[in-house]
């Protein structure tokens, strides 16, 4: 659907009747400051397709957004060259790079991160680029995205990348006009999306495109209809919404009070009132849709009033409130109380764990964690928040347990620009990230326990209980929007008209011979006493196990499971 | 020549009864406090059966504590040795983590008439135990204190105690061990595993279950390589067989002594413990 949009929307130039004159004139080359014009076109079309990239997930569970991913690290790599006066496309294209690289979010964040650090890499200082320089620098994009990933898998955001980079090159040979290039390497771009199903079986058996290689689609596209003159975003409101979104990332902090997102759905919203409207209601105000459709994100000091307001515009969807003042409060405390000698294990040695919920972050802490970075499913922090938070701590050695597989690579890439010796344990799971911790031992050095702590994943089977986010066949489960689904060890296992139904069946197909404790992390959807009754019921099915019940307050999922 | 120096320990070191009779050894029992009522600690006049007192351990409504015996009681020891020997060596637990030390010297004040060389071993049950019996060894051969003395500092450093909890609930409580009282591992249970070297009582890991704890223990014990002396260590546990079978290849005898632990540590770390007390080749 999305891509049959697209192909409309991106009609060869000559079917245009309104194409100024101007364009047909043949375009050779692109200083920096064009250049700043592509990559804010690139981050405004890639906004307006952000929820529908979303949609894109494999798995239908709240997960991993790579549309809010990407978009968040084109904001970042924006913010970096906005008021830079430097026509030196070399020197834009390595700030936005570094950008991109600090804002850094998610898998395809990352790799898109990458590719702008090889882009920028081969354009060196030149004043200018043109179609060879182009060329040459799509190769070398390519070949550093796929040297960040250590098994670079087809079918994702890298075939893409390479497909660009090659029809780049062929492209190339018949004209000098940048302009013609572009155009060919976003059919190639699209082309390739197309495809990304028959290379990743997952993904045609989910029924979608790779999120992260139609979002690199959309990034040249919304540069592509730049260059050709047409409007991307002639929204001057959004356009301010965008830049307020910019400092986001700086103030969030500051915030303290709630985080609210939710989706509008109706049949005519008005945009530009409903921005309005929520940008006098607090900080970090983001309102992006179409009357359909609007996405809202606001901190404020009571999210009832943002609710209540867009309740009262259309039906509300996907409505998430985090409380900032608790995590704040929590965090200044942590400060105020210096951990004694005796609670840090390992002296010389630091940890940093992501997690979301007050009683996961309790869990890593007591276990040794010295930094819980706030994310996870939905919200993955930033290589810049992971960076900072490494820095941050005393040691010179940093061990950093990332929790969930979408932040690996941030986490890898965070390593890689701090100045400390930073090892990541590739844990995809809490549960994990907990077997790891545990395996900490306070007399062995660096090596050891990063060995220690990488092998002690294995120790632990995970599972999920969460609703699925829509309809979708997999694994041969036909399962329902808003159906209650498990999953073991991130595979979908199961689905079930109940909770408890759920996270039983899940359980059944987790258990083994070698069983000895179940854990229970509820989530914040999830009281006390139905975690306890559940834990009654699993203390009779299974007598000789210890079941542990621990309130994990994670959103989302409803339990995570942890057998072992 | 015959020899003319004998060793006193505490009953904190666990020497099975047996050695110590064919070793010559002085054992002094500790005491240990169970609500209103003192018992020594052993198999002594008077004592508590350990078998006793780790069934009772979970349920017993105050925590037992343990002290150390008068001063003495050591005299008494010592006294009784004036014939026997020329010289006394009194090896006894860690310094640190018992006032046995103090004790033991100042029993010898008591006593002028025969020298007594303390010794702080720096270690509890089996560790103190490997070192007491070495040193009585060493005296059965003929050499004087000085040598034994000498010698049993020497091999300090290679005694380790190595232990798996099954809670750190008892550590915790006994406020012995500073890191066992901090928030650590209030979360969520786990089972600890403990060394004591030098004196110091220390985390060297933990797991969850049971079985990996396990592993994790015998993956300790593996890395002192070559052992010279081996003692399984338990608070009555349900796997120890098991455990003995895992150690077979570790240990330098066929049937390595299994003691359970003192009551004055066991009050310390539990039921269901398992460890070891190794003495590492040089």
């Amino acid at each position: 659907m999305l891509i049959e949009a697209m192909e409309r929307k991106s009609a060869p130039l000559k079917d245009q009747k309104d194409v100024p004159v101007l364009q047909r004139r043949t375009h050779t080359t692109t200083d920096g400051q064009e250049f700043k014009q592509l990559i804010k076109a690139s981050l405004d079309w890639l906004q307006q397709h952000q929820s529908a990239i979303n949609s894109l997930n494999v798995y239908p569970v709240p997960d991993g957004d790579t549309g809010t991913n990407m978009a968040l690290t084109m904001q970042s790599a924006w913010a970096e060259i906005k008021d830079l006066p430097d026509h030196n496309v070399g020197r834009v294209a390595h700030k936005m790079a570094y950008g991109a690289l600090m804002g850094a979010r998610g898998n395809s964040g990352v790799i898109l991160s990458q590719i702008w650090r090889g882009f920028s890499r081969s354009l060196d200082e030149k004043e200018v680029y043109r179609v060879e320089d182009l060329v040459a620098a799509c190769q070398e994009a390519t070949t550093t995205a796929y040297k960040g990933v250590v098994k670079p898998v087809e079918g994702t955001i890298l075939t893409v990348a390479r497909a660009v980079a090659d029809e780049a090159a062929r492209a190339a040979e018949e004209t000098d006009d940048l302009v013609s290039v572009l155009e060919h390497m976003v059919l190639a771009a699209r082309e390739a999306v197309k495809l990304t199903p028959s290379l990743l079986p997952v993904l045609a058996e989910a029924g979608v495109v790779d999120a992260g290689g139609q979002g690199l689609f959309i990034i040249l596209d919304g540069m592509l209809r730049r260059m050709r003159g047409e409007l991307v975003f002639g929204d001057a409101d959004l356009i301010d919404a965008v830049d307020l979104f910019s400092h986001d990332l700086e103030t969030v902090e500051a915030g303290y009070g709630y985080d609210v997102q939710f989706l509008i759905v109706g049949p005519d919203l008005d945009v530009s009132a409903i921005r309005e409207t929520i940008t006098s209601m607090g900080e970090c105000p983001l309102v992006v849709g179409e009357p359909t459709m609007v996405k809202v994100h606001v901190h404020v000091p009571d999210p009832g009033v943002p609710i209540s307001y867009g309740a009262s515009l259309g039906s509300l969807q996907d409505v998430v409130v985090e409380d900032m003042q608790a995590q704040y409060k929590h965090f200044i405390a942590e400060q105020e109380a210096p951990l004694l000698p005796a609670q840090r294990p390992v002296q010389n040695i630091g940890i940093v764990a992501v997690a979301m919920g007050d009683g996961l972050v309790r869990v890593l802490e007591s276990l040794g964690a010295d930094i819980v970075v706030h994310g996870g499913q939905t919200m993955n922090p930033s290589t810049h928040d992971l960076l900072e938070a490494i820095d941050g701590l005393p040691t010179e050695q940093v061990i950093l347990l990332p929790n969930n597989g979408n932040v690996i690579l941030a986490a890898e890439q965070a390593s890689s620009l701090s100045q400390k010796r930073v090892a990541v344990i590739p844990c995809r799971t809490i549960p994990q990230g907990i077997a790891a911790l545990l395996a900490i031992n306070s007399q062995a050095d660096f090596e050891t326990n990063v060995r220690a702590m990488t092998s002690a994943i294995e120790d632990v089977a995970t599972g999920e209980v969460t609703v699925a986010t829509r309809s979708v066949t997999l694994n041969g489960l036909k399962i329902l929007d808003g159906q209650i689904i498990g999953l073991h060890n991130e595979e979908l296992k199961v689905t079930a008209p109940t909770l408890k139904e759920a996270t039983l069946a899940l359980l059944r197909q987790m258990d083994s011979d070698d069983t000895e404790i179940i854990t229970l992390y509820y989530g914040q959807d999830v009281t006390e006493d139905d975690a306890n009754e559940l834990a009654q019921s699993l203390m009779l099915d299974w007598p000789d196990y210890e079941i542990e019940v621990v309130a994990g307050g994670q959103p989302h999922y409803f339990y995570i499971l942890s057998v072992e | 020549m015959v020899s003319r120096v004998r060793i006193v320990t505490d009953s904190t070191s666990d020497v099975p009864t047996a050695i110590a009779e064919q070793l010559h050894i002085t054992v002094v029992p500790a005491y240990v406090q169970i609500g209103a009522r003192s018992y020594r600690e052993g198999p002594f006049p008077g004592g508590l059966s350990r078998e006793a007192f780790y069934a009772q351990l979970p349920t017993m409504p105050d925590v037992p504590t343990t002290a150390v015996p008068p001063a003495h009681e050591f005299a008494a020891a010592y006294r009784d040795l004036i014939g026997q020997a020329d010289e006394v060596v009194a090896i006894v637990v860690a310094s640190n983590l018992s006032g046995m030390y103090n004790v033991a010297h100042l029993g010898a004040r008591e006593v002028p008439e025969l020298p007594v060389h303390v010794i702080d071993s720096g270690q509890v049950t089996m560790g103190l135990g490997w070192m007491a019996i070495i040193a009585a060894e060493a005296a059965a051969e003929g050499q004087s204190a000085a040598d034994v003395v000498a010698l049993i500092e020497g091999i300090r450093d290679r005694v380790y105690v190595y232990a798996m909890l099954d809670t750190l609930e008892y550590l915790r409580r006994s406020g012995r061990v500073s890191w066992a009282r901090t928030k650590m591992a209030q979360v969520l249970r786990v089972k600890p595993i403990i060394q004591v070297y030098r004196g110091e009582v220390s985390n060297v890991g933990r797991a969850r279950t049971r079985r990996r704890a396990v592993d994790r223990l015998i993956e300790h014990i593996r890395a002192l390589g070559t052992l010279d002396r081996l003692a399984l260590l338990h608070t009555y546990s349900p796997d120890l067989d098991e455990f003995q079978a895992q150690l077979s290849d570790l240990s330098p005898t066929a049937h390595p002594p299994t003691v359970a632990v003192t009551t004055i540590i066991g009050a310390h770390v539990g039921p269901q413990g398992l460890g070891v007390a190794a003495v590492a080749g040089r």
